[in-house]
């Protein structure tokens, strides 16, 4: 069943073309995660299905929510963002809370009540009142990953979750998004683990030039690479 | 110097000294909500939007005229709008004038250095730009102006003395009327600097205090992990 269909995404920068027609159909429950060279549109595309990026043309039809409400598209689709962008003034508990408090009208109580939940799924019960600057950048980005969660998202999108981690932390932050998909939450995401690939990917897009060049399930992205380009990217990333 | 004239001189500017508070804490209350309001909003303008460019002209004027003539332009200008308000109005008038445009600048740098990553964080929650501005981006802002405003409102005591130009009879023109009747000057200085030291010093334990209480509340805290 589909939950989201893009459909001719084009997105320019001055003279420059970030998205050159993408189309991409995701199925409730699916994981897909994205790889491709720095510059491809990897993270243009995902900002074009919650519209942090407006495309310059194409249509974005995620199921059950009209496109030209921004708010309410945002509200169904969680993001989780490279730099974490927590709320530097708020706790993990209010970070996790304000949200749902404030757009969905939960009392504080059951706010916090969803927030402490969250945290406990993230394995981080026990750090509800500590700021952001108190936690590491893997216990940071649980909490923004609890953060979108709160609002119970249909589909989750992941930029480079990892990217700004050091290497120990990488884990525990995949270990959360791993459990995540096999809970059934749709996602996207956006990263270079091709271990977390392998392991929890239905499929995998391979970008290049704002395009999506390949696509295909973990065996054979890997095992039978569709495209010389990504057969070089792969050669380049696993270090071969 | 002669202790007992020095002492009569303090009895003297007391109650300048309290026009003086009256005018700059007057303008202070005016201009610091005002100012920063401008700031926050013209954070959020386009260049090219109208009132982008009348507060544009306000802070250019401001920063690039001397005080002097800021109070001039109140004094000589109102009164050819048909205009006559009392010299106190004037006198907070010029002020606000002037400190103001110096706390849009405060206002606007301060909403303009909370990272973007903020915006896009509660953007992609679902927060409209202006529920962003309000819950997300005022809070962390505040705690980044509470420094600036502290040396902007000093600034402001000062050039408060400024207005002896339009006979306000507030503390510096007590001071001048006093110095010239008796033909004594150092001593008579040394006590008017003595009183703004005495008010301004005041002023900044009190702001500390309160810088120190909205930290401990948390309303500060966590500044600076996102400047890493
Ligand atoms: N706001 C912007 N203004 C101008 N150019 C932009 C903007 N955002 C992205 N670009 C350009 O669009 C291209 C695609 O950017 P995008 O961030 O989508 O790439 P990416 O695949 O996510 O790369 P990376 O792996 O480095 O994150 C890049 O060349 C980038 O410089
Ligand atoms: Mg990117």
């Amino acid at each position: 069943m589909t939950l989201l269909a893009a459909r001719g995404l084009v997105k320019r920068f001055g003279s420059f073309t970030a998205l050159d027609g993408v189309d991409l159909d995701l199925n409730r429950g699916e994981r897909l995660v994205i790889c491709g060279p720095s510059g491809s549109g990897k993270s243009t595309l995902i900002r074009c299905i919650n519209r942090l990026e407006e495309p310059d043309a194409g249509t974005v039809v995620v199921e059950g929510i009209p496109t030209t409400d921004r708010q309410a598209l945002r509200r169904k689709v969680g993001m989780v963002f490279q730099q974490f962008n927590l709320f530097p003034n708020l706790t993990a508990r209010e970070n996790i809370a304000v949200a749902p408090r404030k757009l969905l009208g939960l009392s504080r109580a059951e706010a916090d009540a969803r927030a402490e939940a969250l945290l406990a799924r993230v394995q981080l019960a026990g750090h509800a009142d500590k700021l952001p600057s108190g936690l590491s950048g893997g216990q940071q980005q649980r909490v923004a990953i609890a953060r979108a969660l709160a609002m119970e998202p249909v589909l989750m999108l992941f930029d480079e979750p990892t990217s700004a981690l050091d290497p120990e932390m990488i884990r525990e932050v995949l270990d959360v998004m791993v459990e995540l998909g096999q809970g059934g939450m749709s996602m996207i995401v956006v990263t270079h683990e091709m271990g977390f690939a392998r392991r929890a990917a239905d499929r995998i897009a391979f970008m290049d030039q704002g395009r999506i060049v390949a696509m295909a399930p973990p065996q054979q992205f890997f095992d039978a690479p569709p495209h010389p380009r990504l057969v070089r990217f792969l050669d380049n990333i696993l270090g071969h | 110097m002669d202790p007992v004239f020095m002492g009569q001189v303090l009895v003297r500017l007391l109650p300048p000294l309290g026009l003086t508070m009256l005018v700059s804490l007057t303008a202070l209350a005016i201009a610091t909500p005002l100012g920063l309001a401008l700031g926050a909003l013209r954070a959020e303008l386009s260049d090219k939007h109208p009132a982008s460019r009348i507060i544009d002209a306000w802070v250019f004027f401001v920063r690039g005229t001397p005080i002097l003539i800021q109070i001039f332009a109140i004094y000589f200008l109102l009164p050819k709008l048909g205009l006559q308000p009392p010299l106190f109005v004037m006198g907070v008038g010029a002020l606000v004038l002037n400190s103001a445009g110096y706390q849009i600048e405060i206002g606007r740098a301060a909403v303009q250095s909370v990272p973007r990553g903020q915006w896009e964080a509660a953007a992609a929650l679902g927060f409209d730009r202006h529920a962003t501005l309000r819950e997300f981006i005022l809070p962390q802002a505040a705690r980044r102006m509470v420094g600036p405003v502290m040396n902007e409102l000093s600034q402001l005591i000062k050039a408060s003395s400024v207005l002896s130009v339009i006979t306000l009879f507030e503390l510096h023109k007590a001071a001048e009327a006093i110095s010239s009747a008796n033909l004594r000057f150092s001593e008579v200085i040394v006590v008017e600097g003595f009183l703004y030291f005495v008010f301004i010093f005041g002023i900044s334990l009190i702001a500390s205090a309160l810088e120190r209480r909205l930290s401990a509340a948390g309303a500060l805290a966590g500044a600076g992990s996102f400047a890493r």
